[in-house]
């Protein structure tokens, strides 16, 4: 049953079946794509940041924004079976285990947008380099973001089938993952934080404090906040601010961040197939796959509510009194919306007052500290 | 065969099954009887795997069923709402099963196709309902797999059809190759071609019983006596229900047919005649005794 035959019978048919997301993907890759860099022609007149400009344009900026909306697509097209009852009730009465099913989704959802877009890249960028006479010292970087570009739709696509596993409504996915997504800029941000702290007040501490022996020159050459500081603000500009991640001059944090980047997409990976064999079917079309998540991620909903209301109605006013307002407001709005998604009934919008009380705190302490 | 051993199944406080047991030979029509909600579409669910039992365990020719347990090739589920691949044609739909059914007969599936009228290149979308249950069945069918699940698959097929479907089956059955198991709420649609006939109420089993023996040991009697009284010497016999019209009484008896028949026939009767039985009233008998008004249940 769970054997590669089965495996690979299920990817082909799959596969095949599939060949209408995968024919519009090469068409945005080999038609839309190559807009950019012939309009930046027109403008650029430097030949040597026409080149640059280009390759941005064609392996950065606009293919991670479409690489980026492909992950949702590919995650609501390869799992969002699991929300229609008879779709369900088909592919899971077949003679193949759910860790089978699972596999070749997801192994289908990465080849259908890499497959066109590794082929526009070979067959485009070779072209642009010859015809541009780029400079040689363009290639490694290109790689680097290719990699880079490749393992961002990776975890962005394993970030959005997780939060499909996780969720039961369609709607409810997509917006699981947006907040997924959000989450992990959050704890970018975080990070950095919490690595500032430890440069600003662990560091001198222990230099100051403790014997400057061989396990504490030992601890300290291990550098944990710079690794995590690294990885957070890569992680957050990956997602967040597009244009500024073409630095490929720092080859030493992203070599930091390829091994734990791998390592997230896997943990997130085997998460997710967990969760897919523990998805009780019967819940298709649930708002929750899995009662128990309901509350968490209820307080969750509503911590990201009450942050964006903060940053919305701070930005806006500038005003400490509206910031704490839109962390309050954000909150409460998205609680009751949530509420009213679990229970279908919009009476019961404050049914779970605990909830909502946690949330709050949260939010209020994100906010102090943040303000 | 298929054993059911304690199997229950919830969802959230509602329960759907209640400790079900129950054993499907192989070689045999299975039906499914009982109202909706009963719990008949749960329980194919869980047979093929798509649903977990709560509690109780499933074995199909004595393996358990699993996730991962090979003897799910012998089971092919017909859902009452089928779902087909947006673009399909019917004879995708074929190709795309025998991929996962090693004994698929394709030559079997592209003859039946033509002989029930169906376009094998015509998108499946553009069917009609009963067109989509035939192309349903004829699948099933064709996946020579052993046990095959009908939900309600008989709903929307008109009577041509329904019939011609039956027949289809009818020969496999007789190369004893297949055990189909029919879920519905429609006891007449099962009668002319289920040996053997569950009963669902409520989440659990009120009857499970082969139709032959139900009609070997159920009887139905009608006579007239010179006395309107009851005679004491028929008191002894297992009375299911008794109905008088004037003179005229009618028995459903539970027994030997010779030996209740000579009994009534001591009585000196005007007139004594064995009327065939219904499905119906065997199982309106059988279940009214378990207390249950049957009528308002499977009919």
């Amino acid at each position: 049953m769970t054997s590669n035959r089965l495996f690979s019978r299920g990817f082909t048919l799959d596969f095949r079946r599939d060949i209408a997301p995968f024919v519009i993907y090469s068409l945005i890759f080999f038609v839309v794509l190559p807009l950019g860099p012939l309009t930046g022609s027109l403008w650029v007149t430097s030949k040597q940041y026409l080149t640059m400009h280009i390759l941005d344009q064609m392996c950065f900026g606009a293919p991670q924004v479409f690489l980026i909306l492909f992950s949702y697509t590919e995650a609501v097209h390869q799992f969002g079976f699991l929300f229609r009852k008879n779709e369900t009730d088909f592919f899971h009465s077949l003679p193949q285990s759910r860790k089978v099913i699972f596999r070749t989704r997801y192994i289908s959802g990465i080849l259908e947008v890499l497959i066109p877009f590794l082929a526009f890249e070979l067959i485009t960028v070779p072209i642009v380099l010859t015809v541009l006479k780029a400079n040689p010292a363009f290639i490694p970087k290109l790689l680097l973001g290719l990699a880079i570009s490749i393992m961002m739709f990776v975890l962005s696509y394993t970030v959005n089938v997780l939060a499909f596993e996780l969720t039961g409504k369609s709607l409810t996915g997509i917006f699981g993952m947006l907040i997924l997504q959000f989450f992990f800029y959050v704890s970018g941000v975080v990070i950095e934080g919490l690595s500032g702290v430890w440069y600003g007040y662990f560091n001198p501490l222990i230099e100051r404090y403790l014997p400057v022996d061989s396990l504490t020159e030992s601890l300290m050459r291990i550098n944990v906040p710079a690794v995590f500081a690294s990885f957070g603000a890569w992680f957050r500009k990956m997602f967040y601010d597009p244009d500024s991640y073409y630095d490929v001059n720092r080859p030493a944090r992203m070599e930091i961040v390829v091994p734990v980047c791998l390592l997230l997409i896997a943990g997130l990976y085997f998460l997710s197939r967990y969760l897919h064999q523990k998805r009780a079917l019967e819940r298709a079309g649930e708002a929750m796959a899995f009662p128990v998540s309901e509350r968490p991620i209820q307080i969750i909903l509503s911590v990201f509510g009450g942050l964006i209301g903060a940053i919305f109605f701070g930005t806006i006013t500038l005003h400490t009194l509206w910031y704490f307002f839109g962390a309050i407001f954000g909150t409460v709005v998205i609680h009751v919306i949530v509420e009213t998604i679990y229970t279908t009934d919009i009476r019961k919008a404050f049914s779970h007052p605990l909830r909502l009380g946690i949330a709050l705190v949260i939010v209020l302490i994100i906010a102090i500290l943040f303000k | 065969m298929i054993e059911i051993h304690n199997v229950s199944k919830s969802y959230g406080q509602i329960p759907a099954l209640r400790s079900i047991s129950l054993d499907i030979k192989e070689g045999e029509a299975f039906g499914l009887i009982g109202t909706n909600g009963a719990g008949k579409s749960t329980l194919l669910r869980i047979l093929a795997g798509i649903y977990r039992p709560d509690t109780g365990n499933i074995l199909i020719d004595n393996e358990a069923l699993t996730d991962e347990s090979p003897v799910r090739e012998n089971v092919f589920y017909v859902s009452d709402e089928q779902f087909f691949f947006p673009n399909a044609a019917a004879e995708n739909i074929g190709e795309y099963c025998a991929k996962f059914y090693k004994n698929f007969d394709k030559a079997f599936f592209a003859k039946r196709i033509k002989d029930f009228g169906l376009d094998p290149r015509r998108k499946v979308r553009t069917y009609s309902k009963g067109m989509k249950k035939q192309l349903s069945m004829i699948t099933a069918i064709s996946s020579n797999a052993k046990y095959l699940l009908f939900d309600e698959t008989f709903d929307g097929l008109d009577p041509v059809s329904r019939q011609a479907m039956k027949s289809l089956l009818a020969e496999k059955l007789l190369e004893k190759s297949v055990t189909p198991v029919f879920a519905s709420h429609n006891l007449r649609e099962l009668e002319d071609i289920c040996d053997h006939i569950g009963l669902l109420h409520k989440g659990g089993i009120l009857l499970s019983e082969n139709l032959e023996d139900l009609k070997l040991n159920l009887h139905k009697f009608q006579f007239v006596l010179n006395t309107p009284e009851f005679p004491e010497s028929l008191k002894n016999l297992q009375i299911l229900s008794r109905t008088v019209t004037g003179r005229l009484q009618t028995l459903v008896v539970r027994g030997d047919a010779d030996e209740i028949e000579r009994q009534i026939n001591a009585c000196s009767p005007v007139f004594a005649e064995k009327l065939p039985l219904t499905l119906e009233e065997i199982f309106i008998n059988e279940t009214e005794v378990a207390g249950y008004d049957v009528k308002s249940l499977i009919l």
